[in-house]
């Protein structure tokens, strides 16, 4: 439960980007040497130093930066690392969650809390102490159901709270199916991520279309009962281009990420990153009250109108060409006689 | 009539309106581009010094062929990133400026690092958040090498042979894109590569003088490894939901590949968590 509140923490921090006291995001390679340093620390894109007998009293972030906690440093806290590397040599208080990162534990690092590995990697000396439990997950082995150990409670912020956790936690599992799906299809990803980025509006024009003609021809389906079967199959598949189409979109959020640092990531960094992003940013509107739901769904067009336009990635969309009605025909090729 | 189309045109306006809010993101602030010239000596009290560089986002070339410890120039735009070359117990530390008051990078920045190292035997290592990383370490005496970054992408070259003994190449790296070129130059005893999600690449050709051992832990990631033709090589695969292509002619026994025979040896342990691993011979 710990581990969770963490990751909502970092999340929120991420979404919020707020410029509070505590907040320092994307500071310079290491800080004042000042003997501890108050609130939450988010790294982003950058590189972080605790030195020997500094502590952070509050939660350190790191997200795409390298960042090292010396020997003889604390952090209060837990730690969130995601797609960036971290080296311990200190101690931390809290938990330590990593997705798509690296996780060096030194022969004096000290984790008091538990570690959770998301398609990262724990490099641990058989020297450093972890009190708390080590689960590494794989895609595979996410389990999104029971997202924690969270009961059913009276109380309405729980309720809220609950819901929180499982949007999160769907947001990074999208997240790691869009790094597997980037590494085994770059290119497709890429051409369904350009049919959307060249023309969104038709992109979500189509996808309002097929959104509305789809129920209708799974009626259709499901009169004819023979059909029933490729009726299910219809919405499965239906499901599959939504997914893809969304990792697509995340991958274009991803690339804008990547721009932003003004730096090149691999193709399947930018669609992790830029899919959870996408998705925490639809899963957080989701949540708003009657007119939350707009947001996905908008998403969710683009999505499918973008995959359709770029033929499930299999060629790269082609704008049509108007020609005025005035217009010169273009030269008729040497036809012979 | 008219007044009819109107409402919907409130409404929507007014969900936005009430759904809208505004958040205050911290920047980087962008000035005018300044030039710093690097140019520094070998610390001649200190033997086998290592020379530290720690930067943030931005782009690190770095080549050899330069008869100080290091010289080059770094150009940026964000003027607390100013850098500045400080002697430590070990040998050199090449740093930015230290101060808190930064924020989300945007807009033009500009962060070029430009190197070039000398002729003496030396460590190297770097530490870097988000950036993109040319290093051709071609004929560099390097004693050993430490790669520390975050989300990257980065070439390490060895185009020639290492004239001096690499003790340890270590690479720790995030979410990133890593080539590792031409290893069997660097002179070098023990590969260490751990990597999070990413497209890595490690490529053992080259003067193998003695014997390698390599361990590779990656995340979710695509891991292409190439060694040279008719050279010894033990492949090791443990755990995760990993898809190996062996490319060449390779034994197979379990998650063991070994191709060619006798000495110097290339002995590679890989863990990866899930992804595709790519065995050729070249």
């Amino acid at each position: 439960m710990k581990k969770i509140k963490l990751l909502i923490t970092f999340l929120i921090l991420v979404l919020a980007l707020s410029a509070t006291t505590g907040f320092a995001a994307a500071q310079s390679p290491t800080p004042q040497p000042t003997k501890t340093t108050l609130g939450d620390q988010v790294i982003i894109a950058n590189t972080f130093r605790l030195g020997n007998g500094e502590t952070l009293d509050g939660n350190l972030g790191v997200i795409g930066s390298t960042a090292f906690l010396e020997t003889g440093s604390i952090v209060t806290k837990g730690v969130f690392v995601l797609g960036g590397t971290i080296s311990v040599d200190g101690d931390i208080k809290g938990d330590l969650i990593a997705i798509g990162g690296a996780i060096n534990l030194n022969d004096t690092a000290v984790v008091e809390g538990d570690i959770t590995i998301v398609g990262a990697t724990l490099n641990r000396s058989p020297l450093a102490k972890v009190f708390g439990t080590i689960t590494e997950q794989s895609p595979k082995t996410l389990n999104f159901e029971n997202p924690g150990a969270i009961t059913s409670s009276t109380k309405p912020a729980q309720s809220v709270l609950s819901k929180i956790l499982q949007v999160s936690l769907e947001s990074l599992f999208l997240a790691a199916l869009a790094v597997i799906t980037a590494l085994l299809l770059p290119e497709p990803i890429k051409r369904v991520a350009n049919a959307f980025a060249e023309q969104p509006a038709i992109a979500g024009g189509v996808g309002l279309l097929v959104v509305i003609g789809f129920p209708l021809v799974l009626l259709i389906m499901i009169v004819m009962i023979l059909l029933i079967p490729v009726a299910i199959l219809a919405v499965l598949a239906l499901v599959v281009v939504l997914l893809y189409g969304w990792i697509a979109i995340g991958y274009q959020l991803g690339k804008q990420i990547s721009n932003l640092f003004h730096s090149t990531w691999a193709t399947a960094v930018e669609a992790g990153i830029g899919t959870l992003v996408l998705s925490v940013l639809a899963s957080a509107a989701n949540l708003i009250p009657c007119v939350g739901w707009i947001v996905p769904l908008v998403i969710s067009l683009f999505a499918i109108g973008s995959v359709v336009m770029a033929r499930f990635g299999s060629s790269r969309y082609q704008p049509i060409r108007r020609t005025s009605p005035g217009a010169t025909p273009p030269p008729a090729a040497n036809l012979p006689a | 009539m008219k007044i009819y189309r109107l409402i919907p045109v409130l409404i929507i306006a007014l969900v936005l309106i009430g759904c809208s809010f505004t958040v205050n993101v911290p920047e980087v602030k962008t000035g005018a581009t300044e030039t710093a010239s690097i140019n520094s000596a070998y610390p001649e009290a200190i033997s086998n010094p290592i020379l530290h560089i720690n930067m943030g986002a931005g782009t690190l070339n770095i080549s050899g062929g330069s008869s100080q410890m290091v010289e080059g120039e770094v150009r940026y735009n964000v003027a607390d990133w100013a850098p500045s070359v400080k002697m430590v117990t070990d040998g050199l530390t090449l740093s930015q400026k230290e101060t808190k008051n930064i924020g989300v990078p945007s807009g033009n920045i500009i962060n070029d690092w430009t190197l070039k190292l000398g002729d003496r035997p030396m460590g190297l290592q770097i530490s870097a958040g988000a950036y993109s990383g040319t290093l051709d370490l071609s004929g560099v005496p390097l004693t050993s090498l430490e790669v520390n970054d975050g989300a990257s992408k980065s070439t390490v070259t060895f185009g020639s042979e290492n004239p001096a003994q690499m003790e340890s190449l270590v690479y720790k790296t995030g979410a990133s894109q890593v080539d590792i070129k031409g290893i069997g130059y660097a002179n070098v005893k023990e590969v260490s590569f751990n990597g999070g999600a990413g497209a890595y690449s490690l490529d053992f050709t080259g003067s193998l003088k003695n014997d390698i051992a390599c361990s590779i832990k990656t995340g979710v990631s695509d891991v292409k490894l190439v060694f040279p033709q008719g050279g010894h090589v033990i492949v090791t695969v443990n755990g995760g939901l990993g898809n190996v292509n062996a490319n060449g002619t390779w034994t197979i026994n379990g998650t063991t590949y070994e191709t060619g025979s006798g000495s110097p040896s290339i002995n590679v342990t890989i863990e990866m968590a899930v992804g595709n691993l790519t065995l050729t011979t070249r």
